[in-house]
């Protein structure tokens, strides 16, 4: 039963396959700026996808991937209904509301703007505290955003807090832990749990050791 | 010319000539097992008032539904599902008569969809609703026939995935938590996400008895070794109801002979608003999304007058036969067996052949647009085995 591991490119799926690895789990083909999006581990019987990191949940969800491994920020903003079984800890940081430490209140706008590379997690954040807010969809460089006035405040990942801090920012609230996050397709969990039960077992040890 | 005329909306498709008579096939199948079972079909209209769907236990999400408006300006959608309007039918014109009805259905529902493949806003659901018998031998039948209909759709590789959403309820009523910390535990206990379930619990000041106990909910899934842990993690006599409802189900499904098709989860846990019992949905390998949705709603009917207990399930058409496709068993074409074309002069005689021809179960295209070259190319492009071409002098010429 060939199980289907979705990974995403670049450091996510080196720290991933570094922890395979450890499992006995390896592409039997892969080499150093290989364009390749296929791989497979013909021992193990295992296939690996090499995609965008956004869209490790998409093929997750479809069930083109039994297994993928993306950061939970990518699952969350995805809203997708995937099993998140485990936490391999790496690529750890927080998701964060940043801004000014003090804000002031515009005349002509009644709702926070928040400018975020994450605009359905922001939604869903205020929203649980009944909190109305107007989406500033962006794609990088979001620190840009209250400094130019575009948005009241911005959601993003903070690891280490330096580039808030050289732009004169400050973290204002705390959402939620990020790391790295193995998900599971629903329907694959059960019609090839003989595969992939023993497979997460594995994984689950190595992380223990 | 408007900027769509040529387009569907976002999420609806056609249904090509193949597609469709392929479904159209498994729908009969599907048709025959339900009748077979001594279920009735019914048809609800395709659209209701906002109000069937707007609030309690059925009520649907206000963004997914397709909204439009009456002559008088109240509010219709078109179905998002179809227990909530059988329910609704029920208590107009039943709840007065005999208690115990089984309805089937085969129609199309719809809803705001991310359009993607096997999640289109319009969908063809066929399933059935027992209404008025509350117990495991209901739940079991509802399940043996949902195993019956995707074997007759052709189906070999699928699994019917079985929980007990009282278990879960039964469990977390002790604590004594507000409804929505009720919700994010039982949200990562359905996504099996143990780690984001530890820290709710914690932040909840869960004692740790129960947080040992509501731990383990994510992983009790598999077989029947599944019951033994979970006897031990309950509680109250409520719990224990609810576990032997469900170990009584899988010994009557293993004694109906479908052992192989079951297997137990009681992380199952999604709609536990709408679900007040068993719960189940249908897997099979091939596609992402569950095959069918199911299980026992006994809060929804009294919504509409009467409370009684039901049960029932709804399964996608689509999802089956992109299922049936990828495990390679979608098969078959809507051919025609035999193409006659004739010229002007030899209408009536090519058209008493074609009768002669349907009479002994042929399927036969008549053709008088065109000559001899075009009669084969319809042939070849029907794939028919046959072609005949009748002349102006009344000649029948074997198509090449």
């Amino acid at each position: 039963m060939q199980v289907t591991i979705a990974l995403a490119k670049g450091r996510l799926a080196e720290k991933t396959l570094k922890i395979l690895k450890r499992c006995g789990i390896a592409p039997d083909d892969m080499e150093e700026d290989s364009r390749k999006l296929i791989y497979f581990d013909e021992a193990n019987d295992i296939r690996f996808l090499m995609v965008k990191p956004s869209d490790v949940p998409t093929y997750v969800d479809h069930g083109i991937a039994d297994i993928g491994v993306a950061g939970r920020d990518t699952l969350l903003e995805s809203e997708l209904s995937l099993y998140e079984m485990l936490d391999l800890k790496f690529g750890a940081c927080k998701m964060c509301v940043a801004g000014y430490p003090e804000m002031e209140k515009r005349i002509t706008a009644s709702v926070l703007r928040v400018a975020t590379k994450f605009p359905e997690t922001a939604k869903k954040y205020y929203a649980a505290r009944g909190e109305t807010i107007e989406v500033i969809k962006l794609n990088g460089s979001v620190e840009l955003a209250p400094m130019l006035g575009l948005a009241d405040v911005i959601m993003d990942l903070v690891e280490s807090g330096r580039t808030l801090k050289e732009n004169g920012l400050v973290v204002l609230e705390e959402v939620c832990d990020i790391s790295a996050r193995l998900a599971v397709n629903r329907v694959s969990l059960k019609t090839k749990a003989g595969a992939i039960t023993p497979l997460l077992e594995k994984i689950r040890s190595v992380l223990e050791d | 010319m408007g900027r769509f005329k040529k387009h569907t909306p976002d999420g609806a498709e056609d249904c090509l000539p193949r597609e469709c008579f392929l479904k159209k096939n498994i729908e009969a199948s599907l048709r025959s097992v339900f009748l077979r079972h001594g279920f009735l079909e019914v048809e609800t209209p395709a659209f209701e008032y906002y109000d069937v769907f707007s609030s309690g236990v059925g009520s649907y999400l206000q963004e997914k539904m397709i909204k439009f408006f009456d002559a008088k300006g109240r509010i219709l959608v078109l179905k998002p599902d179809h227990t909530v309007p059988i329910a609704r039918m029920y208590n107009a014109y039943y709840a007065e008569g005999a208690r115990q009805q089984r309805f089937f259905y085969i129609q199309n529902a719809y809803s705001f969809e991310q359009s993607a493949y096997g999640k289109s806003s319009e969908y063809t659901q066929a399933g059935i609703e027992l209404i008025g018998e509350k117990g495991c031998g209901a739940d079991a039948e509802v399940i043996y026939i949902a195993v019956q209909a995707l074997k007759a759709a052709g189906l070999k590789d699928f699994k019917i995935d079985i929980g007990q959403v009282g278990f879960f309820k039964a469990l977390i009523r002790d604590a004594n938590l507000e409804e929505s910390v009720i919700d994010g535990i039982r949200h990562n206990i359905d996504i099996k996400n143990m780690f984001e379930l530890n820290n709710v619990l914690i932040n909840a000041g869960i004692d740790d008895e129960l947080k040992s106990k509501l731990d383990r909910l994510p992983v009790l899934f598999g077989g029947e070794e599944v019951f033994a842990e979970a006897d031990a993690i309950c509680s109250s006599s409520e719990c224990r109801e609810a576990l032997q409802n469900l170990r009584e189900v899988y010994a009557l499904l293993c004694a109906y002979g479908i052992r192989d098709y079951i297997s137990i989860d009681l992380g199952m846990l999604h709609d536990i608003g709408y679900y007040s019992g068993i719960i189940f949905r249908g897997l099979a390998s091939g596609i992402g999304f569950p095959v069918i949705s199911g299980g026992r709603y006994d809060n929804l009917l009294a919504e509409f007058g009467t409370a009684m207990p039901a049960t029932g399930f709804a399964m996608g058409i689509k999802r089956i036969m992109i299922a049936l496709e990828k495990q390679g068993l979608l098969q078959g074409d809507a051919a025609v067996d035999c193409v006659v074309a004739a010229e002007a002069a030899s209408v009536v005689a090519a058209h008493e052949f074609c009768e002669r021809m349907r009479d002994q179960g042929k399927r036969v295209s008549f053709c008088t647009d065109g000559g001899y070259e075009a009669a084969r190319e319809l042939k070849k492009q029907a794939g028919a085995a046959e072609g005949y071409f009748f002349d102006g002098k009344g000649s029948r010429i074997n198509i090449e």
